[in-house]
């Protein structure tokens, strides 16, 4: 964590508590700083016409502050340390003519934060999309990946791993803190 | 400037100049100014229709580079991260004003093409400009980086013949950019 440090003033000792807290681990904190990336490795369906959160259920690649768990809340990357997060994400919808495709993502399962749509999809063209936003979390507070589809019918979306097209596809979701925020 | 993990400090123990240069300025100028660095395309760039994909070549000065991940006179289309580590990639470009077929970007490995970090389509072009952008976040360990591991922006188009990427000087974003976020957990 980051502590506040003191401000140093003529002839006052140095204790090595204060090296260690205020400059060893706050450098440590700003080397490393709350980060996380999860992924989804395998296919999911996504129902028509319904915004649908993503179930990153793949080991994270890394996740330095407990912000997301593939097996329980899955979707969700939940804060514990406030401040302003850099969030990125990417998924790739299976290829079909009818209806919008859009992913948002999507805070404490009530703002929509960020975005991006495909309005007129092909068929045997794969919707690429991704989204990315700067924002102010306290902790305790989520972000998820919601994608939606009006095609019809049900739809996929790729996992990472050989997905639909037999490709690779990115299924990711990641977060880093990148300052206070105040 | 590399990071050198900083040491704990005891009582009683001499703090020495060498120390408070190497863990405090040197760390600081680190953090202060990480590796990353943001290509440019200024011409326009003439795409093929179909195919798997094109990598784009930034070959205009770059805009700024920390760590020397990028040559843009020697290996243009490439990023080549030389700290190990978490990096951002973003890049963004635009295709000429065509109505016919469809058009993606992706950031990916610049050899194979696997992973792909972001992507972006656009399948129902107008005869507009169609702008695209992609971010995304990627680790590379050392031993990615000893292997020189290097990213690229690949464009598509399936107009039916050859469409124009246009460059910033031509009042379009071509650009790409990557920044270190983290150390490689």
């Amino acid at each position: 964590v980051w502590n506040a440090p003191i401000t140093f003033v003529s002839g006052a000792a140095l204790p090595a508590a204060t090296l260690n807290t205020d400059i060893r681990d706050n450098l440590l904190f700003l080397y490393q700083p709350p980060m996380v990336l999860a992924r989804r490795v395998t296919n999911m369906t996504i129902p028509d016409s319904a915004e649908t959160a993503i179930a990153f259920n793949g080991s994270d690649f890394y996740d330095t502050d407990t912000m997301h768990d593939p097996t329980q809340n899955n979707t969700q990357i939940t804060i514990n340390t406030a401040g302003v997060y850099l969030f990125a994400a990417a998924l790739q919808f299976d290829n079909a003519a009818t209806g919008q495709r859009h992913i948002r993502l999507f805070q404490d399962g009530a703002t929509e934060v960020a975005g991006a749509c495909e309005l007129a999809p092909l068929a045997g063209a794969f919707v690429r999309l991704n989204c990315s936003t700067l924002i102010d979390m306290l902790v305790g507070e989520y972000m998820e990946v919601e994608a939606y589809q009006g095609s019809g019918q049900a739809l996929q979306i790729d996992g990472t791993t050989a997905g639909i097209g037999g490709g690779f596809a990115p299924c990711y979701f990641g977060a880093s803190w990148v300052g206070a925020g105040v | 400037v590399a990071w050198t993990a900083p040491i704990t400090f005891v009582t009683g123990s001499q703090l020495l100049a060498a120390q408070l240069n190497t863990y405090l300025r040197d760390n600081s100028n680190f953090l202060f100014d990480p590796p990353m660095c943001l290509a440019q395309s200024t011409a326009n760039l003439s795409v093929t229709t179909g195919g798997t994909g094109t990598i784009v070549p930034f070959a205009a000065a770059d805009i700024y580079d920390t760590d020397t991940m990028h040559d843009n006179a020697g290996a243009p289309t490439l990023i080549t991260p030389k700290t190990a580590g978490v990096f951002f990639w973003t890049a963004d470009v635009q295709f000429a004003g065509n109505a016919t077929g469809s058009r993606w970007m992706q950031i990916s490995n610049s050899a194979v093409q696997n992973p792909i970090i972001t992507h972006q389509s656009e399948l129902g072009p107008s005869g507009n400009p169609c702008r695209l952008s992609a971010s995304g976040f990627w680790p590379l360990n050392a031993a990615a980086i000893a292997a020189v591991t290097s990213f690229g922006v690949f464009v598509f188009q399936s107009s039916g013949a050859n469409l124009t990427l246009t460059g910033v000087t031509g009042g379009a974003p071509c650009y790409f950019a990557a920044r270190w976020c983290g150390p490689y957990p």
